[in-house]
């Protein structure tokens, strides 16, 4: 008899938790945020701190320079605002270039403009005048020596 | 022994005169392309927006060396060239010269024009003080008067920017002389009168 009850006893402790455990609510895993809307945030997050370590270390370093006696290299000055972009014109690509540092210096030579061609037509006309000129006495010797 | 070198001159000289000839030919036939492009108006409409544009955009754009960018007129030498961009052999073979980055005719600062002295400023040193040059560039007719003509010599550095409108020609000096000249004829013009062309009309 006391296995019989002990048998009873036990059912009726263990049968509730078995029936507990088969009516468990079932919670649903919470939806993940969008990868679009994270990774801004995530880069962002990523952004900052090594922008903060950057300055830090270039502060070091000019500590350190100046604390050793070495000039700093001057900062290139950043614009504080972003670059702007070109606006687009009619222009015509085949007609125009677009060019910000070909400006005339203050003091600039005049150009040469001297050109080589009349030098060049007045040799080339006395050579062909003096050649015309041999070529003909040649000529006439020869005729000369024949008769 | 004579033969040949005359043979040798004749055929040297016949080439050294073929060559020049062919010069002043392809210079004649690009002056000629020039002036057609810029009595095109539709180029010279689109010359002119993309410049005025440009420079209200505070871009500086730069036509490519050989493009006609101005129209130079001096009554006095009876002289009606079309201006080309740059000052290399080809261009003032061709034509005068716009000084890459000096100012263009009419606008604010010194426009350097310049030409050889034995093409198309052959004359300038007939130009005396007072005389009247008118230039076009797409836009504006401007007229300008002479105030100054000097000499100087070939190194030395003679044309400085300006703030105002200012027309600088330049041709080397002296103007009958052979081989490379050791001077410079620099002539300053200041403008008298500005009106707009028909294409700025239009536009």
């Amino acid at each position: 008899m006391p296995h019989r009850r002990f048998f009873v006893l036990s059912l009726i402790v263990g049968l509730p938790a078995a029936a507990a455990a088969q009516f468990t609510t079932f919670i649903p895993p919470q939806t993940k945020p969008a990868d679009s809307v994270r990774a801004p945030v995530a880069t962002q997050k990523a952004v900052q701190p090594d922008t903060s370590l950057s300055t830090r270390l270039t502060n070091l370093k000019t500590w350190v320079d100046s604390a050793a006696g070495v000039a700093a290299a001057p900062k290139a000055a950043q614009d504080s605002l972003p670059a702007k972009k070109p606006v687009p014109t009619v222009s015509d690509s085949a007609t125009a270039k677009t060019s910000d540092t070909a400006t005339m210096r203050n003091g600039e030579r005049a150009p040469a403009t001297a050109s080589d061609l009349p030098m060049m037509a007045l040799i080339g006309s006395v050579a062909l005048g003096l050649g015309a000129l041999l070529l003909g006495a040649g000529g006439n010797r020869r005729i000369r020596t024949d008769a | 022994m004579r033969k040949r070198i005359g043979l040798l001159l004749y055929v040297l000289g016949g080439l050294l005169l073929s060559f020049a000839v062919g010069r002043y030919g392809v210079g004649v036939a690009k002056a000629d392309q020039a002036r057609r492009a810029w009595d095109a108006s539709e180029g010279r409409a689109a010359v002119a927006l993309a410049r005025s544009a440009a420079l209200h955009h505070g871009i500086r754009e730069t036509p490519v060396d050989g493009a006609p960018v101005a129209r130079i007129v001096i009554p006095r030498l009876d002289l009606d060239e079309i201006v080309l961009e740059g000052v290399d052999a080809d261009e003032l073979n061709a034509e005068p010269g716009h000084l890459t980055g000096s100012a263009y005719p009419g606008e604010p600062g010194n426009a350097v024009i310049s030409a050889h002295r034995d093409r198309h400023f052959n004359h300038l040193d007939a130009l005396d003080v007072g005389d009247t040059i008118v230039t076009e560039s797409g836009t504006h007719q401007d007229s300008w008067v002479v105030v100054a003509k000097r000499v100087v010599g070939k190194d030395e550095r003679a044309l400085f920017r300006t703030s105002d409108a200012t027309l600088t020609l330049t041709t080397c000096w002296p103007i009958r002389y052979l081989g490379p000249a050791p001077e410079r004829l620099i002539v300053t013009a200041k403008p008298i009168r500005r009106k707009a062309t028909r294409v700025a009309s239009a536009s």
